[in-house]
């Protein structure tokens, strides 16, 4: 009787996991398709800028006035993107493994490190580099508004020369499947960042600007840097939650395996039980 | 009357997509008129007030800063956040929820993460000690 108690007990012990690991993988895959459809409407708006901007830098014959365009110095902030949790497979990890070598490109003394996600914060933190940023809760939602106050500060340490290169460090979710962490320059922008992007179709005399295309194009400026750091956040974020749906996803798996196992198990010890009980009665009737 | 073809998009969504008679918009001096035929040309617009005239009806949206481009073919209005009247005070008010709920909502969500996490840990711990006692 003692075995077939034993595996009730894990049988009971396999099915709440079960019930756990399922409910992740559901929330994680509606959250993501949430993120991905954020990503595709903001694509829209990023390459009508980008093609906007491409113009003007192909009409102007003199190097542009946006401050955002000049590189200077070498002091470079890491802005690291990662989970406020783990129990997402390797996302946390791969994103900030690639963000710790990449930082050894620049000198300590040179380089500042702003995160986002507490797995973030707390690696570097373990690493013996403390944040000099730490942006909390944005990436449990990451919303323009968030993208907006984050790029601003940047923007404005970066006119201030407090930083001459910005770097972030984040996961792309390539295909919506395929997991790539990345390493992409935030500022200073350049000139060929935008010569990828479509042509607008193009009126014979040319577009006229007001007030001044130098305006136009620091408005334009703008909206990309804006749009740039809530495409990386919303990718972010999508990837994290596809990561961890995956992860959900192999364990509810598992759960399933062990169930039907301990089901055979089950029925077996069961009949042993009976024969048992069987010889028993036989053995008492003295047959 | 003619029209021409107006897209206004925010980084979140498609605010307008359609044929408008005319559009006006707030810029650093003044404000600043589309209509059918206009030149080519891009304008910086302010914050402020749009108003978009459609079958003859005139509509205002609340609007942020960004930018025009005035194409001969078509319109393409780029800013950050543009909203019709009606949403916006139900908007507001569900952002000022929002933010309030926020601080709250993160912080249940580590607790509720902890929980999760020694759920998982129980149930592991259980279910280590049950294959134990079963391979006895």
């Amino acid at each position: 009787m003692g075995a077939l108690q034993e595996i009730r007990h894990h049988r009971r012990a396999v099915e709440d996991t079960r019930k756990i690991t399922r409910a992740m993988y559901l929330i994680a895959s509606a959250k993501m398709k949430r993120a991905t459809r954020m990503h595709d409407q903001n694509e829209i708006s990023f390459e009508r800028t980008r093609s906007n901007i491409r113009f003007i830098l192909e009409s102007m014959f003199t190097p542009t006035s946006n401050p955002f365009f000049r590189p200077h110095g070498e002091n470079t902030a890491y802005l690291v993107i990662a989970g406020d949790k783990g129990l997402c497979g390797g996302y946390n990890h791969d994103a900030l493994r690639l963000a710790e070598s990449e930082m050894e490109r620049t000198p300590p003394d040179k380089r500042s490190l702003f995160t986002i996600g507490h797995m973030a914060a707390e690696y570097f933190i373990r690493k013996g580099q403390h944040p000099d940023v730490h942006y909390q809760h944005v990436i449990q939602d990451p919303t323009l508004r968030n993208a907006r106050e984050i790029t601003n500060e940047l923007c404005y340490m970066f006119s201030r020369n407090m930083l001459d290169n910005v770097y972030v460090v984040y996961t792309q979710l390539r295909n919506g499947s395929i997991l790539a962490p990345t390493a992409r320059r935030l500022l200073p922008v350049l000139r060929e960042d935008f010569m990828d992007a479509a042509p607008i179709e193009t009126p014979v005399h040319g577009l006229e600007y007001y007030p001044s295309r130098f305006e136009a194009l620091d408005m334009m400026v703008k909206h990309y840097l804006i749009g740039w750091v809530y495409s990386a956040l919303v990718q972010a974020f999508a990837s994290e939650h596809f990561a961890r749906m995956t992860a959900m996803y192999a364990a509810t798996h598992n759960a399933d395996e062990m169930l039907s196992r301990l089901n055979v198990q089950w029925g077996r010890a069961r009949q042993a039980a009976i024969t048992q009980e069987i010889i028993e009665i036989m053995a008492g009737t003295g047959g | 009357m003619s029209a021409f073809r107006l897209t206004i998009l925010t980084p979140e969504r498609e605010f307008f997509e359609g044929e408008a008679e005319s559009l006006v918009f707030p810029t650093v001096d003044g404000s600043y008129g589309v209509l059918p035929g206009h030149q080519p040309e891009v304008v910086i617009l302010s914050e402020g007030a749009l108003r978009i005239t459609i079958d003859g009806k005139t509509r205002e949206a609340a609007a942020s800063d960004g930018f025009v481009t005035i194409l001969p073919e078509s319109v393409t209005v780029i800013l950050q956040t543009a909203e019709w009247p009606e949403d916006i005070d139900r908007r507001r008010a569900e952002e000022a929820r929002r933010a309030a709920e926020e601080t709250l909502r993160q912080r249940q969500s580590q607790r509720e993460y902890a929980l999760a996490k020694s759920m998982l840990a129980r149930a592991m711990v259980r279910l280590r000690v049950a294959k134990d006692v079963v391979r006895q």
